[in-house]
């Protein structure tokens, strides 16, 4: 039967995939980056173009970290607590940055797909921001539910 | 915060001890303790009116105000 704690399992799992294969991408991203470059502008060439994509790699990998111990700690039935607000913070900080890494390479390269990438990556680090900021006042509500007496 | 507790001069007076106290107004131990502490950030009416009860005092008595 089909319940909360396997619905955590599940989006565990996705995360780790996720993980997985954007470590493995640090394999083929350089071929990639190769073939795009025989048809596009390449202004940092290709080893800059690479160093791009590694950051935005990087800072993806730390946004899955930080996801799955978000996760991690919702399994624990620890929700309303610093430590996620934390966790989303740093999450909407990791979209941003890979928002603004993309932007700047769309900029570049006039490729209008990295232009979409960075709208929907800004937009999904806005949308957490806001979450953040309503986990906050959630963990303020709850402490002083907690101590009054 | 501006809100000082003296609820443990208040049972200091009366002699009473902690476990005692909130086993009479049924709060348990770890939330007297919030409230002796003065770590509580709020205070039900029905706590408040068990203590002035079982303490024979004033909600004056148990908690004052300093303006910081």
């Amino acid at each position: 039967m089909w319940n909360k704690e396997m619905s955590v399992l599940l989006s565990k799992g996705l995360i780790i995939l996720t993980l997985v294969m954007a470590v493995s991408s640090v394999g083929w991203f350089s071929q990639c980056i190769g073939m795009i470059e025989e048809y596009y502008y390449r202004p940092f060439g290709h080893v800059g173009s690479c160093v791009l994509g590694f950051t935005v790699i990087a800072f993806c990998c730390a946004l899955l970290v930080f996801l799955f111990m978000l996760l991690n700690n919702i399994s624990k039935k620890k929700i309303f607590v610093p430590e996620n607000v934390k966790n989303l913070r740093i999450i909407s900080w990791c979209c941003f940055a890979v928002a603004a890494l993309l932007a700047v390479w769309g900029i570049l390269t006039f490729l209008e797909i990295i232009f979409l990438a960075a709208f929907i990556v800004g937009f999904i680090g806005l949308i957490l921001r806001v979450v953040k900021n309503v986990f906050e006042e959630a963990v303020s509500i709850k402490e002083e539910n907690d101590f009054t007496v | 915060m501006p809100i000082i507790v003296n609820l443990d001069v208040m049972m200091a007076k009366r002699k009473i001890s902690s476990g005692d106290l909130a086993e009479k107004i049924e709060i348990t131990p770890a939330n007297l303790s919030i409230l002796k502490t003065g770590k509580a950030k709020a205070i039900r009416f029905s706590t408040l009116e068990k203590i002035c009860e079982e303490l024979d005092c004033q909600p004056g008595d148990i908690l004052e105000y300093n303006k910081e």
